[in-house]
């Protein structure tokens, strides 16, 4: 009996282990370690037509297992200039108008179906506890039937920003594939699908994030990331005091 | 026909591949992504309110605002009828020492505090205010900063902060005071040596907490901000507390009220303390709402209110004084009641490009309420923007006893 039970305990800790090292590798491939800089250009859909529009410089900083996060606002003018500040589970908004911060949830939306949440580097090996559900043979982005770990992760704590997340990774080569959110009544929030993958610093990355509205599927948001470069980013700019002094130039 | 389209349709919602779907779109996405990345802003809006007791009017605003390397400023041209002014909000130097230590130096818009309707901490406010607003973020953007020197030194998880903004007397007639068209207004930003001292931590993972201490011609005010974060909620409080007294008697003194219209109300000094309280939650649907209490110890109460609408109706010669007494407070964006609660609620994108807001100020001691509705629409860079303002009250109340019951604002704004 004991013997059986050390068995079993071993192997249940072989498994956890190998959910990990796939969330961790997967992890690797969409965000880039130390610092780094990249230019997002959202589009919002309803039925396919486009219905509105979105610039974006990101600037993140790797720090302990998690990442800072800054993005300043490009376009569309009437927001240009303003400035969203990650730094562990907290996030703020810099209004140049009103030159005012403001403490705010990671869910708040940014445009149609994306949150701040879904610009920011995340690291789903950290914020999450993982049990590998299984492999499943899915469709990835560039439509190509793909053997993928099928992951369920629960946030290890209230302030990350989804609750609950079902999560593909190819089995072969660990790049993520599908993303569904879910609320912590396991309401179906969005859909991410990662696609448009690119050699960008000497990795293979998503360049293109695909959400889709967990409602209506009708309505859909395209993240394209572009001019991904590493940069020694100082980590003053990663602190909330330093919004209204923030200058990229 | 129509039975056979919805079958279509319907047909095609539940049959397209949802990646086959956005593949065409992505062949509809063309668009140029040369940018401006600078920090160069402009805009020009046109205002018109229309009220219904006093005179509508129509007002041309245009802001015109950058942050360079080594300076900023923000100015802004108002013209209203055959009047027109310049106001620079903003205009100062900064250097870095290095990385974590910072200097300005001129006109700056300095602005604290965690709550969203009314910040007791925001020590800057008096005298600074353009227009009056009954929007938080409307009353931070109309505003002049003080002229003020700030060092600031930014650590791994705290940040110091020193603030001097001296008292400068000009001549009112010149160009610093409120010489027309043109005047920097000194005599309004800057009637009081101020210092402030800051240090903000943000070292624990849900919490951001914050001290200040905060000298002008009341005395020391002390002052603190902390806020929590619970996945979809933000609670916060923040309170101030110094010894004064009450806010009539203070601002009844600055006008040089007569002695016996004083004698109806406290004129003793005590330890007042102001408190805002409250909790921003961003629902599953995106909608974003904020509930808030506000405490105010030397604001009005029952009695100071009915003191304050006898007076009113029975004197011709207090009346006047205690009018200008209330413009004076709310000139100040301070709270006139002891007890406030404030609410709003926000939905962007209700419909495509539409943003929906609701706001009310309610004094919940006579049940009166300010209540607002908005919605902005944008189409490419222009913004059209309604908001109706309802002064909901029995006539001797702090909301019913506005001159108007009903206002209408319609803007429209262009972003350069």
């Amino acid at each position: 009996m004991k013997l059986l039970t050390t068995i079993l305990l071993s192997s249940t800790l072989a498994f956890s282990l190998n959910v990990q090292e796939i969330v961790q590798k997967s992890d690797a491939i969409r965000n880039v370690g130390g610092s780094m800089y990249e230019r997002g250009y959202i589009v919002e859909y309803k039925n396919a037509r486009k219905v509105d529009s979105m610039t974006i410089d990101i600037y993140a900083k790797a720090y302990g297992n998690g990442f800072k996060t800054l993005v300043k606002i490009l376009s569309p003018k009437k927001d240009k200039g303003k400035l969203i500040l990650r730094s562990g589970n907290k996030m703020w908004l810099y209004d140049p108008n009103s030159k005012a911060t403001a403490q705010m949830s990671p869910q708040q939306r940014l445009m149609g179906q994306s949150s701040s949440a879904d610009v920011m580097s995340a690291n789903f090996a950290k914020d999450y506890r993982l049990t590998l559900v299984g492999v499943e043979r899915i469709k990835n982005g560039a439509k190509q039937m793909r053997d993928a770990y099928k992951v369920a992760m629960r946030a290890k704590s209230t302030s990350v920003s989804y609750p609950i997340v079902e999560y593909w990774v190819d089995k072969e080569n660990f790049r993520p594939i599908l993303a569904k959110f879910y609320t912590s009544t396991k309401k179906l929030l969005k859909k991410s699908y990662y696609r448009k993958y690119k050699n960008v610093l000497g990795t293979m990355r998503p360049t293109q994030v695909l959400i889709i509205d967990g409602v209506d599927t009708r309505k859909a948001t395209k993240l394209d990331f572009s001019h991904m470069k590493q940069a020694n980013l100082p980590a003053t700019w990663f602190k909330k005091s330093y919004l209204p002094k923030f200058q990229s130039d | 026909m129509r039975l056979l389209g919805i079958v279509l349709l319907f047909l095609t919602v539940i049959q397209a591949d949802e990646l086959e779907m956005f593949d065409v779109v992505d062949t509809k996405n063309n668009e140029s992504r040369t940018l401006d990345s600078s920090d160069f802003n402009a805009r020009i809006k046109l205002s018109y309110l229309a009220q219904d007791e006093q005179t509508n009017n129509a007002v041309l605003f245009a802001d015109m605002s950058d942050h360079k390397k080594h300076y900023v400023y923000d100015l802004r041209l108002v013209v209203d009828g055959d009047a027109y002014d310049v106001y620079v909000k903003d205009l100062y130097y900064k250097t870095a020492l290095d990385t974590t230590y910072f200097v300005e130096l001129g006109r700056m818009n300095v602005k604290e505090g965690v709550a969203r309707g009314y910040n007791p901490t925001d020590y800057f406010r008096s005298g600074s205010a353009l227009t009056l607003s009954v929007d938080p973020k409307e009353r931070k953007d109309n505003r002049l900063g003080a002229v003020l020197v700030q060092g600031t030194y930014i650590a791994e998880d705290y940040t110091l902060k020193a603030l001097y903004a001296p008292k400068i007397s000009v001549d009112k007639s010149s160009i610093w005071g409120n010489k027309k068209h043109f005047g920097l207004k000194l005599h309004e930003t800057n009637t009081q040596e101020r210092v402030t001292l800051y240090a903000g931590y943000t070292g624990l993972d849900d919490w951001s907490l914050s001290a200040l201490v905060h000298h002008n011609d009341d005395g020391i005010h002390l002052g603190t901000n902390i806020s929590y974060i619970d996945e979809r909620a933000i609670w916060y409080m923040e309170a101030s507390v110094n010894k004064r007294a009450e806010q009539i008697t203070q601002v009844l003194e600055a006008l040089n009220a007569p002695s016996e219209l004083m004698a109806n109300f406290s004129t003793d000094t005590s330890y007042q303390t102001e408190l805002s309280l409250g909790l921003n939650y961003t629902f599953e649907n995106s909608v974003v709402g904020t509930f808030e209490y506000i405490y105010n110890s030397a604001g009005f109460d029952s009695h100071d209110w009915k003191t304050y609408f006898k007076l009113m109706q029975t004197s011709d010669k207090h009346a006047p004084v205690l009018g200008k007494a209330r413009g004076l407070i709310a000139n100040n964006a301070q709270q006139m009641s002891k007890h406030t609660l404030f609410a709003m609620v926000r939905k962007s994108d209700a419909l495509p490009n539409l943003d929906w807001v609701a706001m009310a100020w309610v004094n919940p001691v006579d049940r009166s309420t300010l209540l607002q509705v908005g919605t902005s629409y944008d189409y490419h860079d222009v913004l059209l923007s309604t908001d109706i303002r309802s002064y909901i009250g029995q006539r001797q109340s702090e909301y019913g006893s506005m001159p108007n019951d009903f206002e209408a604002l319609l803007s429209v704004a262009y972003f350069f």
